[in-house]
């Protein structure tokens, strides 16, 4: 464990020192603060921020997951020769960068929701629910880099992969549901539907922020449907699985691939 | 000279073996890197790994490190299986890279504390291990500087620090003298040496010169095959003059054998003129011999038809070696 976090802790400092993290933090600083000094109402800003958190941060995680993964691989000859598991290292790197952008995104953008006192218990409810997605977004979009990563030689193609699923995941898989939906909109779809969402992360993080803003109650009876399932416990303890197991996959397939692999 | 077989090293009363491979393989796709290694090292041996590029030193080394695994074989690190127990190897070995991968935004201390911290140390102990080692190999005046700041040379004295951070028992290094210039080459060749019986000192290269300098011992190998397993006279255990007199050759096998450091004298063959060929084995480091031996068969009245050093001339092995097999495929 002591070595897994020396590992990260200096997966962390190599990506600090590139100021890359910093600037990262800045612009969701900076566009929460344009938001709420521009925007009329503060759901209004949340709303916006959640559209951005939802495209931003899955971008940025898979893409700097990957260049981040093979920079690595050029100390990977030395790490891999030290008394340490390749398991060791690979969560290392792994918690290091996640842990990394995580927290660049949550103080970027939790200082200007401070700053313009969103203070209630509703509001820190939204806002913890805003922060926790992006949490879980970060870390599975980083997942989804480095199992791509580990199995690619080329890192042009990884990127390329990354950059294909990150537009799968943000773009075509709700142009497929919309389809899915305008084919059998004569059918009661709602149940189905919910699966559905369950199968992207994206959208089960969309979902639960929606359902803590007003704007809830205009997607009519499915709103209600999803609101009455994710409002539950059971459905948010589903949901947080449903994450976390988004998490867990690409990290499990990275990590055996890295631990087998020779490079 | 044929590959050893590994049976030999293994057998009754020998020392255990600080590294021992035996029938290593390795294939990286259609094409085999390694075919059927086995070797040796003693304990506190310096050995040399010879061979031209793409003659699988590096496949080997990094085998040794658990970086690769074998297609199969066996290989062993102080009596720990690569791949039975990978890290536990690891924690016998330092090991310094070829192209020397160090952080460059990183300061030399900050680096090595890493690296010690990475080998299971404590921070207290790393702490104290990083001032010795860099004490060691005068790097203390270095500690605060970034590493991407340093020249070449002092680079390679950082990656050699790592590499010694945690004492190791083992030290395998990739084409340590690469790219560095006269002054730093001998410099790297007297550390290599003051670790000589401390240490097991593995050393990938393809200078010849460096290893007859630097190496006990050379393993040459060419396109997977180890062809020649060799001591050298440096520091080897004998030296050996060939001599061609014509002469009675049970009087002048006894006058040979009379001279001081000679250990033994054998007739080989007749030559021209009724002179005999013999040679002579002596100790590594006696001096004049050759003008000793001279000097007593023609004192004696003998006629000296020649004499020369047969002792090993690594360059001449190699070249020998690696001419005699086929151009390897492309």
């Amino acid at each position: 464990m002591r070595q897994m976090m020396t590992v990260a802790r200096q997966a962390a400092r190599e990506l600090m020192r590139g100021w890359w993290v910093a600037s990262y933090g800045l612009f969701f600083m900076l566009l929460a603060w344009a938001l709420f000094a521009f925007g009329e109402r503060p759901a209004q800003a949340v709303v916006s921020v959640l559209d951005l958190v939802l495209l931003v941060i899955p971008f940025v995680s898979i893409v700097v997951g990957v260049l981040s993964f093979y920079n690595s691989r050029e100390f990977a000859e030395l790490l891999l020769a030290q008394p340490v598991a390749r398991s060791t290292v690979f969560f290392g790197q792994y918690l290091g960068l996640s842990v990394s952008l995580a927290a660049a995104f949550t103080v970027g953008l939790g200082a200007p929701f401070a700053w313009y006192g969103w203070s209630t218990r509703d509001q820190a409810g939204t806002l913890l629910v805003l922060l926790l997605a992006g949490i879980f977004l970060t870390f599975i979009f980083v997942a989804f880099a480095f199992a791509i990563a580990v199995r690619t030689e080329n890192r042009l193609k990884a990127l390329g992969a990354a950059i294909f699923l990150w537009l799968f995941l943000a773009l075509v898989y709700d142009g497929l549901l919309l389809a899915v939906i305008m084919a059998f909109s004569a059918y009661p779809l709602e149940k189905p539907l919910l699966g559905l969402c369950v199968l992207n992360p994206l959208d089960v993080a969309r979902i639960l922020i929606l359902l803590r803003l007003d704007v809830a109650a205009l997607m009519g009876y499915t709103g209600a449907v999803f609101k009455q399932f994710f409002g539950s416990t059971l459905g948010l303890g589903l949901a947080g699985a449903c994450l976390a197991a988004w998490v867990a996959l690409p990290v499990l397939a990275g990590v055996n691939a890295y631990a087998r692999r020779d490079f | 000279m044929d590959a050893p077989s590994a049976e030999e090293f293994d057998r009754p009363g020998h020392a255990p073996s600080a590294i021992f491979v035996e029938n290593l393989t390795k294939w990286y796709g259609p094409r085999q890197a390694l075919k059927g290694l086995s070797f040796s090292i003693a304990p506190g041996e310096v050995v040399g790994l010879l061979g031209p590029n793409g003659s699988g030193k590096t496949t080997t080394l990094r085998i040794l490190t658990g970086y690769l695994r074998p297609t199969s074989g066996k290989a062993l690190v102080g009596g720990v299986d690569a791949l039975e127990d990978p890290a536990g190897l690891r924690a016998q070995i330092g090991y310094v890279p070829e192209d020397i991968p160090l952080y460059n935004n990183m300061r030399v201390a900050e680096f090595l504390s890493f690296m010690a911290q990475l080998k299971g140390l404590a921070p207290a102990a790393a702490a104290r291990a990083v001032d010795e080692v860099s004490e060691r190999l005068e790097l203390g005046s270095f500690l605060k500087v970034l590493i991407g700041k340093l020249s070449r040379g002092y680079r390679q004295r950082v990656a050699l620090a790592q590499a010694l951070v945690s004492d190791p028992r083992v030290l395998v290094m990739d084409e340590p003298t690469n790219g560095l210039d006269p002054q730093q080459i001998i410099s790297t060749r007297e550390l290599v040496r003051s670790l000589a019986g401390v240490k097991t000192v593995l050393i990938a290269t393809h200078i010849l010169a460096e290893m007859q300098k630097m190496a006990d011992r050379v393993m040459i190998l060419l396109e997977g095959k180890l062809l020649a397993d060799h001591a050298l006279t440096q520091g080897g255990p004998t030296r050996r003059i060939r001599l061609s007199v014509a002469g009675v050759p049970e009087q002048v096998q006894a006058l040979l054998a009379r001279v001081a450091g000679v250990r033994s004298v054998e007739c080989e063959a007749g030559g021209q003129d009724g002179a005999a060929t013999y040679v002579v084995e002596a100790e590594p480091r006696a001096e004049e011999l050759a003008a000793r031996l001279a000097g007593a068969v023609v004192g004696h009245g003998f006629a000296l038809a020649e004499l020369a050093d047969v002792s090993t001339d690594l360059e001449q092995i190699f070249l020998s070696l690696t001419r005699r097999q086929p151009e390897a495929p492309l």
